[in-house]
């Protein structure tokens, strides 16, 4: 049901504004121009006052216009005055112009990694807060980015415990931060300028009005504040919310709530949101589409959802028409003898998806009719030139030609298919009988080739033996970092075929540089996470199967934290935040949703972390709210640092619990609950989990989950559960270095391993029977950046490798010290007889285990953490490198296939 | 006084123009070094004749760049491979024409009413218009061939492939080449030129054929290319833009790769008359657009111009779009004194430095020897302060005449294409296109259309304007 009213009409209906309380307020600056007495204005909560650096402009509305040399920098103020736990800083503030270093109101020092006190301003695109606790700071940054020259009211805020930020009284970003607020001894009370002991950075823009609070404001007073109707708290999803593009133009959005009554989705071009679309399912259970959308276009929308008392929103959320990957719809006639000769193909062979190659271009209706019925790329091969012509003339005409179905022209009928190999998902022979060369075209596994002439004999393609898959984060969920694909025996880069090429291109993804989820393949599936969006492909050819966008998925360090996805042949298992989703891994319909522990929801607002498929067994983990890392923009957020910096902190859960897969139960089988958990360490090795935490008082009372100091390091137990029951199998005391850089377990049947980064690389072995140490050794850093502080080891054949040695896992013996030398930051991968890695000039590189030598594809670029994978008899490599501005790489998805899988292609 | 003689010029220009026959766009951006200037001369204002519109917006090779690079901070990253953002036309003798990367062919339609006359369909996507010559047009496909066919029906005359392989590969829900041609067909003398290129890890191809027979004069394997977007070309040598990477060299004679031009990248390019490179640098570090000028015989570009998205070259006049501003500019008087004014800053730092050395040499020396030793070591001192200040005066100097360069400036939205006919600037905007007077700057016509207006034509007083949605307009002379 559309609605044409606007937003704010529909919103009236139901409230009024409230004005807020005004308490707590500490500092109140008024910067319309009758405030001013010459340079210096006078603050109307406690009289401080304070000199502009000189003499104030206004704009036509009345803002103070900042910039240099028109600022104020205030000093002598001592820190004493501000809060040191609860407060609120708020601005309504225009910025002209972004900038890395943009302050509008601060009392910091940021002086390389000496960063005190808080600052509310901005970056080149976003507004952000932040405060120091005394360790690194704390910053949340707003997830949309202003409008330079548009008007907002900026808050932020702090309680001790989370950090906020809310642009004109919507909550923008959150993230964990506890602790009081540490200051400098000295600073500038800065307002319009980013300034403190090295930078003086004004501020392009205009000040309307700035306040501090020495409380934390609630959330609806802030939004009073902003104008804006109280809200009763942020919407509660029973189903966070999830975007599928339906048809050029169409997008539908899914989700449901946890109380029943109409939800409504307001969207537009622009924030103002200014067209709504009504769900009136009563269940919860919410669907609307989106129709009319322009394309190449970015959208902003909220879910509304009414309750009884009131109305609860979501967060903004954006998404863009340039990344709708549906098929365009054909027209067809249902009752054509053609439609119930494809209905019947279609069913037969239970095919829809990918490229359907029809042998033979005499039945252009069938064509048609396919195309119609399926969301398939429809390839006919045709040797008549007559036919041709007039098959692709008919095609033109139906408005199907080049965009769902076309005709390629061959020589002889019978003779050799001019397509790639392994790459048709559905064959349709019209005549042509079986033969090595319609084998050859067909996808091994999941390919079916069906002869119309024979009475819809089918014929499937086996799965090449030697092909595997990558399901977890590290390929496994022992965390091997391989794959137990053979590549066909590929050891270089000579020994591929480039096998398909294309989207999701780099305007799919966050940015090379933020440590993303690896890309897993399944099933001949490869799924691929990008900026909150996931797509499925199809191995084989690429051919997009189906994307969703989904504004609560990020996760980023992963080398800090672990996956956030696992598949299997039939199902993606998600974790978004307190859920994990069960896709159909084929459609990408959600199937089902799980939660994390109900209890520790509801007293700590937990979500889930860790996520694997070990045995039957669906293995989650709680992670407290925001611990995980989700920023992206900037350096830092390389997450490249040496420990002791922000973003080598470990990302810690407080249980493990499990969900039987078969049970079809709605809570978890069993938990396990003792110590703090390092997800990095999380593996599963047949019916077993490992996992590492610590036990330490301190540790177990802190409030945070994003750990970083000394205590993490003790009372650390190796702990084996068995995976059906959640038992304890066996636990060993841990005597380690510290990881303070990375901290890694692994789990092959030769034997667990540990990795400690901290100044070096320490490998530490047990026995997976008992976690009895079996041996230790201790290895240099290659680099001391660019990931070679901290890549994780490959586990391949029994030989562990970590550049630049190879040990055998059983023993700890020196294999090689000859490991292919990494130039980047993606870590290394293993399948097969050679490591694939980003190598020599910054390349995805290959290095021959046997012959220890070295190729590479020049200007194809990975992602700085891993997007290679060795899977499906192929390496797919989903973009990953997108965002890079300084070098000519080639940013597209790619697909190679192994030369010895070619068959008799010429 | 600069300026004014350029404008005499542009006007003396403008009037032969007025009286200039009536002249096809036969090629990508009219000829071969795709200036986008005709002489033809266009009488606003325009009205529209006839829209043909795309059920489907163009199937472009490449999707946009990324949408930050979020670690240098840097936003707005210009898009290196966007070739084929919409269906370029080419028209001549009262017929247009143009590819198609929907729907894989090569149409032709009648200027005039906007009727398709035929459509000639190849096995890959069509993503740069044929280019028109002696009753024949000439264009490349997706599928790996580059074909030649007849301007009466569309009949297919020769194809040419430069691969061995026949194989295709999936890409983006069609099949292509690992060769495909995504040059165009450029036309040269008795030859035509294109490229069959992808991955730079295989081979790629650099072809010339005799325009008639499509027999191969030669075909020139090469490795280490991604050769796409319109070749351009002067007397003796073609110019292979390759997107992410520097445009290329090659000899046209005989193939042979020279070099690349360096710090150049995308597939925007133009030759201007004296063989200077203008296109868009080769990496997106910088934040927002930027056009620049090189030399293709030098090592770096020899002008910037920041936060530019087109710029259009008649003659010694350039116009530029910059910010949310047009500009007429005199390109060679700016050029000569910008390329002085960097030498002499060049010379300045030089000095600078010899001079700080000097100052420690002769601050070191003894007392006793400031005298006698330090004499002409003072000298030295004097005359380079007194070079470094001459200098310094005469940089303030060209910087003042640099400012002159500049004629008329007007605000305007940002162009996607900006073409030249007889006087007239055409600007084609998102959702309009915009006439001015080259002259003046004067704002002489508008049109509505939808989409971005990436490609303009003006051919027997017929604009055409084909858009990122995939139509194309014809406006006509009332």
């Amino acid at each position: 049901m559309r609605c044409l009213c606007s937003l704010l009409l529909w919103l009236t209906v139901l409230h009024c504004p409230v004005r807020g309380e005004d308490g707590g307020i500490l500092h109140d600056w008024d910067f319309k121009k009758q405030e001013w007495d010459g340079l210096k204005i006078t603050d109307k909560g406690n009289g401080l006052l304070a000199k502009a650096t000189s003499p104030p402009g206004f704009d036509a509305q009345g803002g103070w216009v900042t910039g240099s040399p028109g600022v104020i920098a205030i000093e002598g103020v001592n820190p004493g005055v501000f809060p040191s736990r609860n407060m609120t800083v708020e601005a309504d503030v225009v910025i002209d112009e972004g900038q890395r270093w943009g302050g509008i109101l601060s009392y910091a020092q940021d002086n390389g990694d000496y960063e005190r006190g808080w600052l509310l301003g901005y970056n080149e695109t976003s507004f952000l807060f932040w405060v120091s606790t005394g360790g690194p700071l704390n910053q949340v940054i707003a997830d949309l980015p202003f409008e330079p020259g548009r008007r907002y009211r900026v808050t932020g805020s702090f309680d001790g415990l989370n950090i906020r930020i809310y642009v004109d009284g919507n909550l923008a970003g959150e993230a964990r931060a506890e602790g009081r607020i540490a200051y400098p001894d000295w600073a500038y009370y800065a307002i319009g300028v980013y300034k403190d002991k090295d930078e003086n950075y004004p501020m392009k823009g205009r000040l309307f009005s700035a306040s501090v609070f020495n409380r934390s404001l609630r959330e609806n007073e802030i939004r009073a504040r902003s104008g804006l109707p109280p809200t009763v708290g942020p919407i509660k999803f029973a189903a966070r919310p999830l975007l599928r593009f339906t048809d050029k133009g169409i997008a539908r959005i899914e989700w449901g709530s946890d109380v029943k009554g109409d939800g409504a989705v307001a969207y537009g071009k622009g924030r103002e949101l200014g067209e709504m679309m009504i769900s009136a399912q009563s269940n919860g259970n919410h669907s609307v589409s989106l129709e009319g959308l322009e394309p190449a276009a970015t959208y902003f929308y909220r879910i509304i959802q009414n309750t009884r008392e009131g109305q609860r929103f979501s967060p903004v959320y954006e998404f863009s028409t340039s990344l709708n990957f549906s098929a365009l719809r054909v027209q067809g006639n249902q009752d054509d003898p053609a439609a119930i000769q494809a209905k019947a193909i279609i069913d037969r062979t239970g095919i829809k998806r990918g490229y359907c190659l029809v042998v033979g271009a005499s039945n252009p209706e069938l064509l048609i009719e396919l195309a119609r019925m399926s969301e398939f790329s429809v390839v006919a091969v045709e040797s008549d030139k007559e036919l041709i012509s007039s098959t692709r003339a008919i095609l033109y005409r139906k408005g199907v030609y080049g965009t769902r179905v076309s005709v390629i022209a061959v020589d002889d009928l019978e003779d050799d298919i001019p397509i790639t190999s392994c790459m048709v998902n559905l064959l349709v022979s019209l005549s042509r009988k079986e033969d090595d060369e319609i084998r050859r075209v067909l996808v091994p596994g999941r390919g079916r080739a069906i002869f119309l002439a024979e009475g819809g004999r089918i014929l499937s393609r086996d799965r090449f033996k030697g092909s595997g898959d990558w399901t977890h984060q590290y390929g496994d969920a022992g965390n091997t970092a391989s794959s137990k694909d053979t590549l066909g025996g590929a050891t270089g880069t000579a020994d591929f075929a480039v096998q398909w090429v294309g989207r999701p291109g780099a305007d799919f993804g966050i940015d090379r540089n933020p440590r993303m989820p690896a890309p897993i393949v399944a099933g001949g599936r490869l799924f691929h996470q990008g900026m909150n969006r996931m797509i499925a492909l199809d191995s084989r050819n690429g051919a997009i199967l189906w994307a969703l966008e989904v504004p609560d998925l990020r996760r980023v360090n992963i080398p800090r934290d672990c996956g956030n996805w696992c598949a299997d042949n039939d199902s993606l298992y998600v974790a978004v935040k307190e859920q994990a989703w069960v896709l159909s891994a084929e459609t990408g319909q959600r199937r089902e949703i799980l939660k994390v522990l109900p209890e520790e929801m509801s007293q700590q607002g937990h979500e889930w972390g860790y996520i694997g498929k070990i045995g039957s067994v669906l293995v989650g983990s709680s992670v407290k709210a925001t611990t995980g890392y989700t920023s992206f923009w900037s350096k830092k957020m390389w997450f490249d640092g040496k420990g002791g910096q922000d973003g080598t902190a470990q990302v810690c859960s407080d249980s493990l619990f499990g969900y039987s897969l078969h049970a079809g139960e709605s809570k978890p089988a069993w938990v396990y609950r003792k110590g703090v958990i390092l997800n990095s360490t999380i593996s599963g090795m047949g019916n077993r989990v490992f996992f590492v935490e610590t036990r330490n008082e301190k540790i177990l009372s802190s409030s945070g989950r994003r750990l970083a100091g000394s205590e993490l390091w003790r009372d650390q137990f190796l702990v084996a559960l068995d995976v059906d029951s959640g038992n304890v199998i066996w636990e060993q005391p841990l005597e380690t270095e510290d990881g303070t850089v990375a901290f890694y377990l692994q789990a092959s049947p030769e034997g667990l391993l540990l990795t400690a980064s901290n100044t070096q690389f320490h490998l530490y072995s047990f026995d997976p029977e008992t976690g009895k140490p079996t041996w230790r050794k201790s290895s240099a850093w290659a680099d001391d950046h660019h990931s070679g502080h901290f890549q994780h080891p490959v586990i391949t054949a029994g030989i562990i490798y970590l550049q630049p040695n190879g040990y055998r896992l059983k023993s700890g013996e020196l294999v090689t010290s000859k490991v292919g030398r990494r130039e980047g930051c993606h870590t290394y991968v293993g399948a097969g007889g050679a490591l694939i890695y980003r190598g020599k000039s910054r390349q995805i590189s290959m290095w021959d285990r046997q012959t220890e030598s070295v190729t590479t594809w020049p200007r194809l670029r990975p992602s700085c953490w891993l997007n290679t994978i060795p899977a499906s008899g192929m390496l797919l490599v989903p973009e990953g490198g997108g965002g890079c501005s300084c070098g000519g790489w080639m940013e597209t998805s790619i697909g190679f296939l192994p030369k010895a899988y070619m068959g008799g292609e010429r | 006084m600069i300026f004014r003689i350029a404008i005499l010029e542009l006007v003396m220009s403008c009037l032969a123009a007025g009286i200039a026959q009536a002249e096809d766009w036969p090629t990508y951006r009219h000829d071969n070094r795709r200036s986008a200037v005709t002489q033809e001369k266009a009488n606003v204002p325009l009205s529209l004749s006839w829209v043909r519109r795309s059920p489907v917006s163009p199937l472009m090779a490449w999707s946009g760049p990324a949408k930050w690079d979020a670690y240098s901070g840097n936003k707005d990253l210009q898009s290196m491979r966007n070739f084929d953002p919409a269906f370029f036309v080419t028209a001549s003798e009262g017929a247009i024409y143009f590819g198609s990367s929907v729907d894989n062919a090569v149409h032709c339609l009648n200027a005039r009413t906007g009727m398709e006359r035929w459509v000639t369909f190849t096995g890959g996507a069509v993503r740069l218009p044929p280019t028109i010559d002696q009753g024949k047009a000439y264009f490349g496909s997706d599928d790996g061939y580059a074909y030649c066919i007849d301007l009466k029906e569309g009949r297919e005359l020769w194809k040419f492939r430069a691969a061995k392989s026949a194989r295709l590969i999936p890409s983006n829900g069609k099949l292509i080449s690992p060769w495909p041609v995504r040059s165009g067909v450029l036309v040269k003398g008795s030859n035509a030129y294109f490229a069959a290129s992808l991955l730079p890890w295989e081979h790629s191809y650099l072809c010339s054929l005799n325009k008639d027979t499509g027999t191969a004069i030669y075909v020139s394997d090469n490795t280490n290319m991604t050769m796409q977007g319109a070749l351009l070309s002067s007397s003796t040598t073609i110019y292979a833009p390759q997107g992410r990477s520097v445009p290329l060299l090659f000899d046209a004679s005989s193939g042979k790769s020279l070099k690349g031009v360096s710090g150049m990248g995308g597939t925007f390019c133009l030759l201007t008359e004296d063989e200077l490179l203008v296109g868009i640098p080769q990496n997106q570090k910088a934040s927002g657009n930027v056009i620049q000028i090189a030399d293709p015989s030098g090592t770096e570009a020899m002008l910037q111009f920041h936060g530019a998205d087109r710029l259009l070259i008649v003659g010694e006049m350039a116009f530029i779009h910059q910010g949310k501003v047009l500009k007429s500019l005199n390109r060679a008087e700016y050029g000569r004194l910008q390329t002085k004014i960097v030498t002499l800053t060049g010379q300045v730092k030089g000095m600078t430095g010899e001079l700080g050395r000097l100052r420690k040499s002769f601050n070191v020396l003894p007392a006793a020897k400031k005298q006698s030793e330090g004499k002409s070591a003072k000298t030295k001192i004097l005359q380079l302060e007194g070079l470094m200040k001459a200098s310094r005066v005469e940089i303030s100097t060209l910087s003042k005449a640099v400012t002159k360069c500049f004629g008329w400036e007007i605000r305007s939205p940002a162009p996607y294409e900006l073409i030249f006919a007889g006087g007239v600037l055409f600007i084609g905007g998102n959702g309009i296109v915009i006439a001015y007077d080259a002259g003046t700057g004067e704002e002489l016509w508008s049109g509505n259309v939808e989409g971005h207006a990436y490609g303009l034509v003006f051919s027997r007083g017929r604009l055409f304007v084909s858009t990122s949605r995939g139509h194309i307009y014809s406006f006509s002379e009332k």
